[in-house]
């Protein structure tokens, strides 16, 4: 063994690429942690203190010709990188370009109307030196977004301090994401570290108010893990610091730009030809976390829980030290999952987690007010992934998910509030077919309700700019919704390692009205498709 | 073991090896195989299977000393100059390997050498400029910079490659705004301090120095929007990354083979030798760059390479999606001639072709009102030959010549606005009748200059051990001849750019620049280096060398001198232990005045006499006299710079550590004396006529009037002073976590002094000019100009070879920044008054307030003398790179990777606001390997 392999492991930069539908604005933040499936799970980019209200989608699908199987794993459910030299074995290449495009009137104020992305990425995994294991990969994506208002990366988020404007020129986005996790078996010790850092700028191609916004996300993520016998203990601590700033200017017409907060009625600024508009947000987030894992009986058995916090600042001076809007929030997760081999190479993954966030917000000036915002959420996601080999050729897959949403919005400024509790069930089956040894296709399909039950403030008896960009956002979550989804791959194995692989996807959701319609609920319905290549090794 | 000789035969080498000995080496060493001093010894081996690699190239940098790793990968060099050295491993199908080595004064060191096909799958890749001194043939301090690290750095020309010394900030990639360096100087409150240190560093490229000296692209006063580096330094982003092999930034007291310098010289290598076709592609969110640098051996003894490096950037994103292109391409060719004697050819010829275009584009909108726009090209071909020719075992005749030619065209128009001003054409002087221009026009000026250069020098090199130490003799004579041929600056006479007139100052007037005279330029130099073992490791090192520099009073070398410089430079080192060595330089050089300076613009006064502008245009009259105030000054000449530094270099173990101390004054930097005068200005009576007329003048004058004036003549007036610490610090890698830190500091503080005097702003002094009835004026001693800048940047390096993977995170840490003027604001601070004759009236500090100055005693404008200081801050840029398939490399890199905003003007803070971030990707792929080439 050389001085090379012998060091190595300790700490490299690595990634991992979330698929799906577009969402807008989660190209610049973190991916959302899912239950069952290591895509996106384990990133150090992983959101922090943020419950982002996602638009209506159906569960990831289980791409049986491209994607490893879901695992359950102190590092694959929850991101600490020291247990990944205890719990990955194998080698894992994929080099991947996907072009996709949604579209439909079924959306929220603060969504694009269209959306255009191609990103291409590679990422991978494999243990090193024998006693230890990288992961990690890096992506670039490119996205067009027609007649977006938002001025924030992502404007869904639990914080109430947004901003917007009435140019609704379209936006250009580049954006870079690098992630990665080291972890490294010392005895029964392992130690980790995972990095991650994720930018994004746009700018408005030709505009009369040209508008620039970039993102940054650092973090990172340390791991110690002990184990003892078939137990491993583990405890992580996370970090990030996020920083985005918006830059308008009013060159050759008038706009105005809404500071949105909670449900109080915004108040335009308005922007005379020549001038300009800054907005700057810091948001630093931090957890800390315990986790234990145990195998008995063929079943890897995950139990953890994690505490978090958040703190966000936005400013609209160039000035040293600006006053402040703040939202600051603390709250936990609990989680479970468990994987199990099942009889003729099948396998199933199903967690469960309980995610609870609650903040308070204030503004700049208003200071001696006190709290003028409360919010709080609860979200109960319950899910598993089902993998099976009806015969030599063939390989299902099935995802299913329940969501539980629990949120709450208080305004005592309007002295409005709201109460959605949202359930979301999901299911996704696909089916493989190895033609030749060489050639296999694949075909999946996936359905998906929202069903809401709760109270919004009435918009009827609330002010003109709430009834343009708040109001059509709360009911578009009252709203039952449904989702369908339905993808088609094949992959050709070029050499006895190497396949390349070519998939379609197609998604659509829409709104399910019965009975009275919500005011202001966006009708229509809003389509999606990708089309990807893929290279794995 | 078998050593290899260090003769080499071509017939048992093979192809590759000759040629990368035709491409890599001057000639062969003069090594014995049984000399015991000064030997390096190892193996090379290859970095992933560990397996000898025969047929290497072992060579060291800057010293005629090679060898060939033999098939157990074994190699031996002797022979070697003590002290730290560049160890340069070559073999086609791995990555080039440059392996920093300190060779002691007896004995023997042993250093194994890895080879890869990926400069990232080896151990400790180079990402900064070398801590220790390693500069060919140059003992003062300077850094360099080798392809390895310059492949690590996300920029896309030299500019960003000089980020990686010390005390340079960090850069973000692009193009957008021209590239200057100036080294060793810390900004101060005006930007004459940092154009004047830009002006003062040199950049040699391929042993040519590039100049600025000619460049006249100077907008009229009043006219923006138009920008260049005229009046500073070479504007760097005509020299892309991608096709340098390496840098040498010599910040100490140089050798005497450079001249035409106060702060430093940039000495750029660009790549040339076999070398896989090596494609990269650069992108980020304004910048898009693609190179292929690529060479072959043909007919035995010859060399070609091409290199092609096109870059699309975008000037301001976003607001006008102006895009702006840069163009180079590059054609080496070498042939060796001759037998071969002791391992190379007896003359060895390298002959350069490069050609750059540079273009902006700010584009005509049609909504725009103003009818803006302003563009820029730039063409630079340059052809260059450098002959070396063998004489004997240690000695050798280097001849090189250059041509170099460059066109720069500028346009520029916008729509202007003018109330009812009279103005004349005329470019004598005298009185006639004037135009008015009133309302709004179109107006447009171009500025086109074709600057050339000649360039020659003959130097011999000679070696040997005389009275007992070991000597390197290098004398030479260099002859420069520069000018611009250009049509000039140019207008429509009757729509003139400029508006601002007060009525004595007129508009300046075209001028071609193929008018104005060539500078020539002779230099002679001898220069020793001296190296000699002492007792024990200790050895001593000295180059003593001098210059003369002579600026001719015509236009070719045959006239006399007009200035002349004598410049001795002396440094020396010691080496007291085998870890430690001390060092110290003490020198003068010179730089040549701007050619625009020489033979500045004539001032064109144009006084008012009648302004007669009733509303029926055919009434109007407008009379003025022409005076012509020739500003140029013969006695100009060079600006001296004096040098001096100490310091100290450490290894210990794999620590690296040095640290110098300088201090340098450049006196008689050009900067403008204002000379004080007067201009008689007649006032007539108008005589009615007829309607539709204009009226008569009736002479004689009625009476006259005297307005002063106040004349800029450059002259050497300016003191640019500079004095700071240097600190560099490599420390051993972490093993555990395969890091290792880096550390590179500087404390600098920067002071001018303008000559001349100050009356108190533009403003005030124009009010004297048209106040008759104001008899005086005060004057002050210009201000004392400073600047501190204390600059720190701590490089983190995580590397996986087995990965290929190498993660780099700077962090720039401005520790203090200050910014200073120093002068006495007080009522009593006047130096004398100026009367409206022109004359200047000093008066001593004990008479000021006496009661007959009382109109002189006014507060002090357009000064600032508060100290402004900024807080310390930080901001660290990272960069990712892994290989990829087929040796490909891919990296991310992210500049200001946090945002980090820096700081605003606030009460006594000083801005320090960092470039936002930019992130990007590149691309590197050999072609060779993806074609399924030579490996």
């Amino acid at each position: 063994m050389n001085r090379a392999t012998a060091r190595a492991g300790a700490v490299a930069a690595l990634l991992a690429i979330r698929s799906g539908v577009i969402t807008p604005g989660v190209a610049a933040q973190g991916a959302e942690r899912s239950v069952v499936g290591w895509e996106g799970s384990a990133s150090a980019l992983i959101s922090i203190g943020d419950l982002e209200r996602r638009a209506a989608q159906t569960a990831a699908h289980p791409n049986l010709l491209t994607a490893p199987a879901a695992r359950a794993g102190l590092y694959w459910t929850l991101g600490n990188p020291a247990a990944l030299p205890f719990e990955l074995q194998d080698s894992y290449t994929q080099f991947h370009a996907q072009l996709r495009d949604e579209d439909g009137d079924y959306r929220r104020p603060l969504d694009a109307a269209a959306t255009r992305e191609f990103e291409i990425s590679a990422s991978g995994w494999r243990p090193i030196g024998g006693a230890g294991a990288v992961s990690g990969g890096v992506s670039v994506r490119r996205s067009s977004m027609d007649r977006i208002a938002a001025d924030v990366g992502e404007p869904h988020s639990m914080s109430p301090h947004l901003f917007a404007d009435t140019s609704a020129s379209s936006l250009g986005r580049t954006g870079a994401r690098v992630d990665g996790a080291g972890g490294w078996r010392v005895g029964g010790w392992g130690l980790g570290v995972a990095v991650g850092y994720e930018t994004w700028t746009t700018r408005t191609p030709v505009s009369l108010v040209p508008r620039f916004q970039r993102g940054v996300l650092p973090a990172a993520t340390a791991g110690i893990a002990r184990r003892v016998g078939s137990i491993v203990i583990a405890a992580h601590a996370r970090w990030q610091a996020e920083t985005e700033t918006l830059s308008l200017s009013a060159r050759r017409a008038s706009a105005l730009v809404y500071t949105l907060a909670g449900y109080t009625e915004p108040v335009p600024v308005e922007l005379a030809p020549g001038a300009g508009y800054y907005r700057r947000l810091e948001r630093d987030a931090a957890a800390a976390g315990l986790g234990v894992s145990l195998e008995t009986g063929g079943i890897r058995w995950v139990g953890f829980g994690e505490l978090t916090r958040s703190h966000e600042r936005q400013s609209w001076q160039l000035a040293n030290d600006p006053p402040l809007d703040r939202w600051d929030a603390t709250g936990h997760v609990l989680g479970v999952s468990a994987e199990a081999g099942l009889a003729g190479s099948g396998r199933l993954v199903a967690g469960a987690r309980w995610t609870h966030l609650s903040g308070d917000a204030a503004r700049a000036g208003l200071e001696e007010e006190g709290v003028l915002f409360r919010g709080a959420h609860d979200a109960v996601d319950v899910g598993l992934d089902l993998r099976l080999r009806p015969g030599v050729r063939w390989e299902t897959g099935a995802r299913a998910a329940i969501r539980y949403d629990d949120d709450l919005g208080d305004d005592a400024i309007a002295r409005v509030r709201s109460a959605l509790r949202t359930w979301r069930p999901s299911l996704v089956i696909e089916a493989a077919y190895d033609v030749s040894g060489r050639l296999a296709f694949s075909v999946g399909a996936g359905v998906a309700w929202r069903t809401p039950i709760g109270s919004i403030p009435n918009p009827v008896s609330l002010g003109e700019g709430y009834r343009e960009w708040l109001a059509p956002e709360l009911s578009y979550y009252a709203t039952s919704a449904s989702m369908r989804s339905v993808r088609v791959a094949a992959r050709w194995l070029a050499t006895a390692g190497t396949g390349i692989a070519l998939e379609v996807q197609y998604s659509d959701t829409g709104p399910r009205f019965g009975g009275e319609q919500i005011p202001f609920a966006p009708q229509g319905d809003r389509r999606g498709w990708g089309v990807g290549v893929s290279v794995i090794r | 073991v078998p050593f290899a000789r260090s003769g080499i035969s071509w017939q048992r080498t093979g192809l590759a090896a000759l040629t990368a000995i035709l491409l890599q080496q001057s000639a062969v060493g003069a090594q014995e195989p049984g000399d015991t001093s000064g030997v390096v010894t190892g193996r090379v081996t290859d970095a992933v299977t560990g397996e000898p690699v025969a047929a290497v190239l072992l060579r060291i940098e800057g010293i005629e000393l090679s060898t060939l790793s033999d098939t157990a990968g074994v190699y031996r060099l002797s022979g070697i100059p003590p002290g730290p050295q560049i160890l340069r491993a070559q073999r086609i199908g791995y990555a080039f390997s440059r392996v920093p080595i300190t060779v002691p004064a007896r004995g023997a060191l042993v250093r194994d050498v890895s080879l890869a096909q990926s400069a990232l799958q080896l151990e400790g890749v180079v990402v900064t400029a070398d801590p220790s001194g390693r500069a060919e043939g140059e003992l003062g301090t300077a850094s360099v910079v080798g392809r390895e690290a310059i492949a690590q750095q996300p920029t896309t020309s030299l500019s960003g490659v000089l980020s990686l010394i010390p005390g340079m900030p960090l850069q973000p990639p692009g193009l957008e705004e021209p590239q200057q360096v100036g080294l060793r100087a810390a900004p101060t409150t005006v930007t004459a301090s940092a154009a004047l240190a830009a002006f003062g560093t040199t950049i040699v490229l391929d042993g040519v120095p590039l100049s600025n000296n000619t460049n006249l692209q100077i907008p009229p006063s009043g006219v923006y929007g138009l920008s260049g580096a005229a009046g500073g330094g070479i504007d760097l982003r005509r020299l892309p990354a991608s096709t340098i092999e390496r840098v040498e930034v010599i910040r100490g007291v140089p050798s005497a083979r450079y001249g035409d310098l106060t702060q430093g010289a940039v000495v750029v290598e660009t790549r040339a030798g076999v070398i896989d076709p090596d494609v990269a592609v650069q992108f980020d969110s304004r910048t898009l760059n693609a190179s292929l640098v690529a060479g072959r051996d043909f007919l035995s003894t010859q060399t070609l390479t091409g290199s092609a490096d096109v870059t699309r950037y975008l000037v301001s994103p976003g607001l006008t999606d102006d895009r702006a292109h840069r163009f180079t391409f590059g054609l080496a060719h070498r042939v060796g001639f001759g037998a071969e004697r002791r391992g190379g050819p007896a003359l060895l010829v390298d002959t350069r072709f490069d050609l750059s275009h540079l273009r902006e584009d700010r584009a005509l909108r049609p909504e725009d009102f103003t009818q803006f726009t302003t563009w820029n090209r730039e063409w630079m071909f340059r052809f260059a030959n450098r002959s070396r020719l063998r004489l004997g075992d240690r000695a050798r005749l280097n001849l090189t010549l250059s041509l170099t030619r460059e066109h720069q065209k500028s346009y520029w128009q916008t729509s202007q606005t003018s109330g009812a001003m009279p103005f004349t054409d005329r470019l004598t002087e005298g009185r006639s009748v004037g135009y008015f221009i009133a309302g709004q026009y179109l107006a447009w000026l171009t500025l086109d200059g074709d600057p050339w250069q000649m360039y020659g020098r003959l130097e011999t090199e000679l070696g040997g051990s005389w009275f007992g130490p070991e000597h390197r003799l290098v004398t030479g004579v260099e002859l420069k001849r520069e000018w611009n041929a250009g049509p000039g600056y140019r207008f429509d006479i009757a729509q003139p750019p400029q508006i601002s007139f007060d009525g004595v100052r007129g508009f300046d007037r075209p001028r071609p620049f193929s008018e104005i005279p060539a500078l020539a330029t002779t230099a002679l130099y001898a220069d020793d280096r001296i190296t000699h073992a002492l007792a024990g490791d200790m050895f001593v090192a000295l180059q003593a060398g001098v210059r003369l520099d002579l600026l001719h009073r015509g236009t070719t070398w045959v006239t006399a001198a007009r200035d002349a410089v004598v410049e001795p430079r002396l440094n020396a080192e010691l080496s007291l232990l085998s870890w430690l060595r001390l060092r110290g330089g003490w020198g003068r050089t010179a730089k040549l005045p701007r050619l625009d300076h020489l033979y500045p613009a004539p001032v064109y006064y144009d006084l008012v006499n009648v302004n007669w502008y009733p509303s029926d245009p055919a009434e109007r009259l407008a009379v003025l006299t022409t005076f012509i105030e020739d500003r140029t000054n013969p006695d100009l000449g060079f600006s001296v710079a004096t040098k001096a530094e100490a310091g100290f270099e450490m290894e210990i173990g794999d620590a690296v550590i040095s640290a110098v101390a300088y201090r340098q004054r450049v006196t008689g930097g050009v900067g403008q004396q204002p000379e004080p005068g007067l201009l008689l200005r007649d006032h007539y009576v108008l005589q009615p006529t007829n309607p539709g007329m204009p009226p008569n003048i009736i002479e004689p004058p009625d009476y006259a009037d005297t307005i002063p004036i106040v004349t800029e003549r450059p002259a050497n007036n300016t003191v640019l002073s500079t004095r700071g610490v240097e600190l560099t610090a490599f420390l051993p890698e972490i093993a555990l976590l395969r890091t290792r830190f880096e550390l590179q500091g500087a404390w600098i503080e920067t002071e001018t002094e303008e000559g001349g005097l100050d009356v108190g702003g533009a403003t005030r002094f124009r009010d004297f000019q048209l106040t008759p009835s104001q008899q005086r004026i005060p004057y002050w001693k210009p201000p004392v100009r400073g600047g501190r800048s204390v600059l720190a940047t701590y490089r983190i390096i995580h590397q996986q070879p087995e990965l290929g993977l190498v993660i780099t995170a700077a962090i720039q840490h401005n520790v203090s920044d200050r910014v200073w003027d120093e002068a006495a604001t007080d009522t009593l601070a006047f130096a004398g008054y100026m009367t409206r004759a022109g004359q200047l009236v000093p008066v001593p500090p004990e008479q000021r307030a006496d009661p007959q100055y009382a109109d002189l005693r006014r507060s002090r404008t357009g000064l600032l003398v508060d100290l402004r200081t900024t807080p310390a801050d930080w901001m660290m840029s990272l960069q990712v790179a892994k290989t990829m398939p087929f040796d490909g490399r891919l990296s991310f890199w992210a500049f200001n990777a946090f945002d980090r905003r820096g700081f605003y003007v606030e009460g006594t803070v000083q801005a320090r606001l960092y470039t936002s971030t930019r992130f990007g990707l590149e691309l590197t792929l050999p072609l060779g390997s993806v074609l399924g080439g030579e490996q």
